[in-house]
């Protein structure tokens, strides 16, 4: 299974981290119904969990990257019912958009161009590509790179014990393979999200204990 | 039966374990929520009908106050829990598959099963 499994989901703040948009409007694309997230229960009155799928991740971006060319949530909107009535299931993963002046236009499968029950063959200024928003969501799954090697306590995340950032493996854990005498690679296979940076600052802090 | 390995979880030893035994077995890394919350880890895996292992005793402790999948706690050490898994693989899976939901531990002594507090109330 790779990351970009069927399978693979992220969390709403990951999710809004990844579209490019801040939390609160990711929850308000929710409530008005336009993006709303694959996985969404209560477990507690509290606390609600809200995962977003790879396909919804590009939903977000497309809808992210339309907002930031000025595209205004109502046209976006009516662009989407627009084309679900025309029989599109996911419009803004299954379309190609682009802009021309003021006007919101999109490709069908057959290469022909149309703005909202209109065909359209004149200039198209600004493509939305969505090879380009698919390869930009992928890249940003994962572990972030600056997080290697730095170890922080996260509520909600193995009872506050030290873990390694951007992931929940426990300091502790691994300290416990390096008394045990286990190489770095060996330890990388147990828990492949951890990189040789994370395995040095373990080595450091077993020094420090010792 | 399907599992989801915490990430928390030796992935090579207690991964081969399950699919040696005709188990199917994922991590949350390879789910893309590497570094998530206990909560989203655990509803993840229910929402995919998978049973969750983990060495987590906290989100242990809040799954058993709120309830809802299953849940395995391996009470060892991550060098520990391929052995110890083994040992009960048998009787875990015989008591998920009979129980259902709840909050199943493996410890040296066996399998412990806790039920979802509605039903010991």
């Amino acid at each position: 299974m790779t990351s970009t499994d069927p399978r693979t989901v992220v969390p709403d703040k990951r999710a809004a981290e990844i579209a490019g948009i801040s939390v609160r409007r990711l929850r308000y694309w929710e409530k008005t119904d336009l993006i709303r997230p694959d996985v969404e229960r209560k477990i507690s009155p509290r606390n609600v969990v809200r995962l977003y799928s790879l396909p919804r991740l590009v939903e977000l971006a497309v809808a992210s990257e339309l907002r930031h060319q000025g595209v205004s949530l109502q046209h976006i909107r009516r662009i989407i019912e627009y084309l679900r009535r025309e029989g599109y299931e996911a419009p803004l993963r299954e379309v190609r958009f682009a802009r021309s002046g003021d006007r919101v236009l999109f490709q069908h499968a057959d290469g022909t161009w149309e703005e909202s029950g209109r065909p359209y063959q004149g200039l198209i200024v600004q493509v939305i590509d969505l090879d380009r928003i698919r390869a930009r969501v992928r890249s940003r799954l994962g572990r972030r790179e600056t997080d290697a090697g730095v170890v922080e306590k996260r509520r909600k995340v193995q009872a506050s014990k030290p873990v390694f950032r951007g992931t929940r493996v426990p300091l502790e854990a691994v300290m416990g393979y390096l008394e045990a005498g286990k190489t770095t690679d060996e330890i990388l296979a147990a828990f492949p999200s951890l990189t040789e940076e994370d395995i040095e600052a373990a080595k450091a802090a077993s020094s420090a204990v010792a | 039966m399907r599992f989801v390995l915490d990430e928390d979880v030796d992935a090579r030893a207690v991964g081969s374990l399950l699919r040696r035994h005709g188990h199917e077995c994922w991590s949350i890394v390879e789910a893309g929520l590497g570094g998530s919350d206990d909560d989203e880890v655990a509803i993840y895996a229910d929402d995919h009908g998978a049973v969750l292992i983990t060495h987590d005793a906290e989100a242990t402790h809040r799954r058993r106050r709120f309830t809802f999948g299953r849940h395995v706690f391996l009470r060892c050490h991550q060098l520990d829990a391929a052995a110890l898994l083994e040992r009960h693989l048998d009787e875990l899976i015989r008591l998920v598959g009979l129980r259902g939901v709840g909050v199943y531990e493996v410890a040296r002594a066996g399998v412990t099963y806790r039920p979802p507090r509605w039903e010991t109330d």
